[in-house]
């Protein structure tokens, strides 16, 4: 159909009485153009729900991502995983969600409670111990100095959840699968189940 | 995942393009050249194929479906492309429709008692607009789609609380104690019109902008009653400070 619509279009631009050549090239043009531009609504669907490949910036999750963070510029280039994301959170998974101080930005923590949960918080929480509420996860950075969490703004909803990070790209060296699984339950969280 | 690659696996079988008859995959070779490149001027539009599928085009093949020079003598032409072509000019339109739907502008039903002078308790059909969403352009009186923090639907409730506003955290009855908190940061104040039957801020705390999902703009069903839904708090006239 998108051929069939280059071509109308072709057709018309070359009625314009352009010359046989350049009519002839401007037609090609316009037909790989149309074809390559009706790919960009699937794709964009692919990347809001399926899966798309993006840079942790910031010290946050240091040393899991970005372990030369003062050293270099380099960015850990991952991919986040976002299908059935707002479903089967575990402790300890790694989540991209919405911040919850700004809706055009996103933030990658690591879940630290589950709803149900009793948690005891760091220092700029007014708090020592909250429980998670219902639909809400608690989000930490592993990097404790560094990072801006729950901690600040207190637990989050879990529907602001876009995707899960489930491998790391770029640097070679530490390309694969992130294994959430193996990394330490965080101290101070008392488990509702 | 698992669905993904089924999904994938069932469009690329092989066998999949088995119930199509052997003239479509005869013809593939054709269409895919005449689609790849475009058709010469003297070609009509709705008989490209045709006469490209003939060995040598002739203008007789332009008048006549089923010219001379056409191997397919006496089978109706098929409007339809390959099937790999067909399927995935319908994932094209679906992924396009479908960003219209979210980002654009979206219909659906709504029930519940919570904004009951507003709307009805069943049957109601709300215009959304998504241009509106993250609370983008978003004011106190205007009523929103959003989703509901603590668990999996989508409520509809007006805006009550812009970041940084002051509002009481519960029914202002008198029996609340007359609590006031300060919206955060990136958050807005949501309660339904009818307060003594909704669950809205005042049970679940101010709500990240990032779950408003528009605006809604109109009730559109039946269509004897479409109503805007204005803001009820906009200035009537005088002078504008801004």
């Amino acid at each position: 159909m998108a051929a069939r619509w280059a071509s109308m279009w072709s057709s018309a631009a070359r009625g314009r009485g352009l010359g046989p050549g350049r009519g002839n090239f401007l037609r090609q043009v316009s037909h790989y153009l149309i074809q390559y531009a009706t790919w960009i609504p699937p794709l964009i669907c692919f990347n809001l729900y399926v899966a798309e490949v993006t840079f942790i910036r910031g010290p946050s999750m240091y040393p899991f991502f970005n372990p030369h963070y003062n050293e270099s510029l380099r960015q850990d280039l991952c991919l986040v995983w976002k299908l059935y994301a707002q479903e089967d959170l575990r402790r300890g998974m790694i989540v991209v969600f919405r911040k919850p101080s700004d809706p055009t930005k996103t933030s990658v923590k690591r879940i630290v409670g589950l709803p149900g949960d009793v948690v005891r918080t760091r220092p700029p929480y007014p708090y020592e111990h909250v429980t998670v509420p219902e639909g809400h996860v608690w989000v930490e950075g592993d990097h404790a100095d560094r990072s801006l969490d729950s901690n600040a703004y207190g637990p989050i909803s879990a529907r602001l959840i876009t995707g899960k990070v489930t491998h790391v790209l770029a640097p070679w060296g530490r390309a694969g699968r992130v294994k959430w699984w193996e990394h330490p339950l965080r101290e101070g969280v008392f488990r509702s189940m | 995942m698992s669905s993904t690659t089924l999904l994938l696996r069932g469009l690329f079988r092989p066998s999949r393009c088995s119930p199509f008859s052997r003239r479509t995959a005869q013809r593939l070779p054709h269409h895919t050249a005449s689609s790849s490149l475009p058709p010469p001027p003297s070609h009509a539009f709705g008989l490209r194929r045709n006469a490209s599928s003939s060995p040598n085009p002739s203008p007789s093949n332009l008048t006549t479906n089923s010219g001379n020079g056409n191997p397919h003598h006496g089978q109706p032409p098929s409007w339809l492309g390959h099937p790999l072509r067909v399927i995935l000019t319908t994932i094209k339109f679906v992924a396009f429709a479908h960003l219209i739907w979210e980002y654009g502008i979206s219909m659906a039903p709504a029930s519940g008692p919570s904004m009951l002078p507003t709307f009805e308790v069943l049957g109601e059909w709300l215009l959304v607009s998504k241009l509106h969403r993250f609370g983008r352009g978003v004011t106190v009186g205007d009523v929103v789609a959003y989703n509901i923090p603590i668990n999996d639907e989508v409520g509809v409730k007006r805006v009550l609380g812009l970041p940084g506003d002051y509002v009481l955290m519960e029914t202002p009855d008198g029996m609340g104690g007359g609590n006031m908190i300060q919206v955060p940061q990136g958050h807005c104040w949501i309660v339904g019109d009818n307060l003594v039957a909704s669950r809205d801020s005042r049970y679940f705390g101010p709500v990240p902008l990032a779950l408003i999902r528009g605006k809604v703009i109109a009730t559109v069903r039946p269509l004897s009653e479409f109503k805007w839904i204005t803001n009820p708090l906009k200035k009537e006239d005088g002078p504008t400070e801004d």
